[in-house]
């Protein structure tokens, strides 16, 4: 099971949102990390079929999605950034629509929703209207949806957005199980989800992979880029202003920043063990806060 | 049954094939405990996958996907169709009702359709629906029929009616021009808007379609000779263009039956 993104390109006009972008992805879970308009979406709306690529072309299995047509989407599972829901449907009637529209016969899809209500938590809610849940829960609804056809492609935009903390650890090591012999693509500001699942990383920066790679791998290339300089508290904001600062932490009157540089920012700063965070503020200096 | 057909089509033939996948590493093993010569069960299995892969899931056919949506759908497109049947009628009862009102009825067709073909966009479900195995365009397909059917039978009821009440048989050719025209254009209209636009086009779908039938509803009162003259060559040149058109899309729908896809099938 292969699913190869060859030169890859999408344009709006003058402007280029995804730029000759290819890889060749295996079964895995492959973490997509990016800043808002890195062009995560718009390659995720491609890889689904959803979106025309300007030029190249998603193979899978060394076909083109968009002459397999319909034989891709039985594969194919996603779930949107944003995705709206009929809002007098309870759970089970949400899942059962979908279920329809995916293809699959009633009988099969009967066991398939009540099997997947319970992986997600929501059995005891599978007869209230979707508009009475909460953004959790949406989400929740929404990775069942995904589920349905048992798919061998994954795409996720922001699975885990609006979960709580147990949720997110639920759906992380849900996801990490089924990516062992699927394709699980996820997108996500959360940078500790990638770390924790992902077998590869592909950093995206103005539509294009700036690199590839295992979270350990990357996690090298931003080893010697990061320090930690203790200052007094009367200096952190000037600190805040002239260089990355990935961490601020305070500790009596002073204050330990943690920064980002190529080079010691300071005499008296230390080198500190780099995250994958670190690297992510390294390629996006300005995405403070993440 | 595929499975069955899978193994006859194998290229090791049909006396090789084994009965159950335990046998076959059995007797390819020699009966040895298989745990003793793991490597060989391994590459074994592996090979054994590779040539039979697993069943792919069963999935529903045109007509079972169609039964589907009209079970999800249905009652909306029916109930809007009827209520929209019972308003144009109630219109044309009234004792001061003439024939060249019938354009503003069609309106009322068009706007009930709109709920149900715009429902995706509306609630943000479009980018879901898009990727499931029935596609956007396909699901946009099984509205339309569903829509289609029901527009047929309220708007013969609405023309029987109105027949019924004019008392004018020789006039049933005006008639159908009366409330096809404005119709047509609100359709062809709206269905340019769901392709190109999102939520939107259903309001801007609503306007054109009212001036639309404004507009042939007023030529119709006040010039009905210009109307018959325009809706006659509206009517013409439609038929024309979508004759064409259909007769295209038919045939393209006849070519990919040969390639095995369902909806060359159902062309």
């Amino acid at each position: 099971m292969e699913l190869s993104l060859d030169r890859l390109s999408k344009h709006y006009g003058s402007k280029i949102a995804v730029d000759q972008v290819s890889a060749v992805l295996g079964p895995g879970v492959y973490g997509l990390l990016g800043a808002n308009g890195a062009g995560k979406t718009t390659l995720m709306r491609m890889l689904c079929g959803i979106l025309e690529p300007t030029a190249g072309e998603v193979l899978f299995d060394g076909k083109s999605i968009a002459e397999m047509g319909a034989g891709y989407r039985n594969v194919l599972g996603y779930l949107p950034q944003d995705f709206g829901y009929y809002p007098g449907d309870s759970a089970e009637e949400f899942l059962m629509y979908l279920s329809a529209l995916k293809g699959i016969p009633r009988h099969i899809a009967k066991g398939r929703v009540k099997e997947l209500l319970e992986v997600v938590d929501l059995s005891a809610c599978a007869s209230k209207k979707l508009k009475t849940f909460s953004g959790g829960m949406k989400q929740r609804i929404g990775i069942a949806q995904a589920l349905l056809n048992k798919p061998e492609v994954m795409i996720l935009d922001e699975p885990t957005a609006g979960l709580d903390p147990r949720e997110r650890v639920r759906f992380r090591n849900l996801i990490s199980d089924y990516g062992e012999n699927k394709i699980v693509i996820l997108s996500t500001h959360i940078v500790s989800d990638i770390e924790a699942i992902a077998d590869e990383v592909l950093l995206m920066k103005k539509g294009s992979f700036v690199q590839k790679g295992t979270v350990s791998e990357l996690i090298d290339k931003a080893r010697g880029k990061v320090w930690e300089l203790t200052v007094p508290s009367s200096q952190a904001h000037s600190w805040q202003k002239k260089a990355t600062v990935a961490n601020l932490r305070h500790e009596g009157e002073d204050v330990v920043l943690r920064i980002i540089s190529d080079h010691k920012p300071d005499e008296g700063a230390i080198r500190a063990e780099a995250s994958l965070e670190d690297l992510y503020l390294y390629y996006f200096p300005a995405e403070k806060g993440v | 049954m595929e499975r069955k057909n899978q193994r006859k089509s194998s290229p090791k033939g049909k006396n090789k094939v084994p009965k159950s996948g335990k046998e076959y590493l059995r007797r390819a093993l020699k009966e040895t405990e298989l745990p003793l010569r793991m490597e060989e069960t391994i590459s074994l299995c592996r090979a054994m996958v590779r040539e039979y892969p697993p069943l792919q899931e069963e999935r529903t056919g045109f007509f079972t996907y169609l039964s589907d949506v009209f079970r999800y759908e249905g009652m909306s497109v029916f109930g809007l169709q009827a209520l929209a049947l019972l308003t144009a009628c109630l219109g044309i009862s009234f004792d001061t009702w003439e024939l060249s009102r019938i354009p503003f009825f069609a309106l009322m067709f068009t706007l009930a359709m709109m709920p149900v073909l715009f429902r995706g966009q509306m609630h943000g479900m479009s980018e879901i629906e898009a990727a499931t195995r029935a596609s956007g365009a396909q699901i946009m397909l099984a509205k339309l029929v569903l829509a289609g059917a029901a527009n047929l039978v309220c708007m013969t009821v609405f023309l029987g009616m109105a027949l019924r009440l004019e008392n004018a048989a020789r006039q049933i050719g005006q008639l159908i021009l009366y409330i096809l025209v404005p119709y047509l254009s609100c359709m062809a209209f709206m269905l340019q808007r769901i392709r190109l636009c999102g939520r939107e086009g259903c309001w801007q779908s609503m306007a054109a379609g009212l001036l639309s039938c404004v507009f042939w509803g007023v030529s119709a009162r006040l010039c009905p000779w210009l109307y018959g003259l325009s809706a006659g060559s509206v009517w013409a040149i439609g038929f024309l263009v979508f004759g064409g058109f259909f007769v295209k899309e038919i045939w393209f729908l006849w070519e990919m039956r040969k390639e095995g896809k369902m909806y060359g099938t159902v062309a």
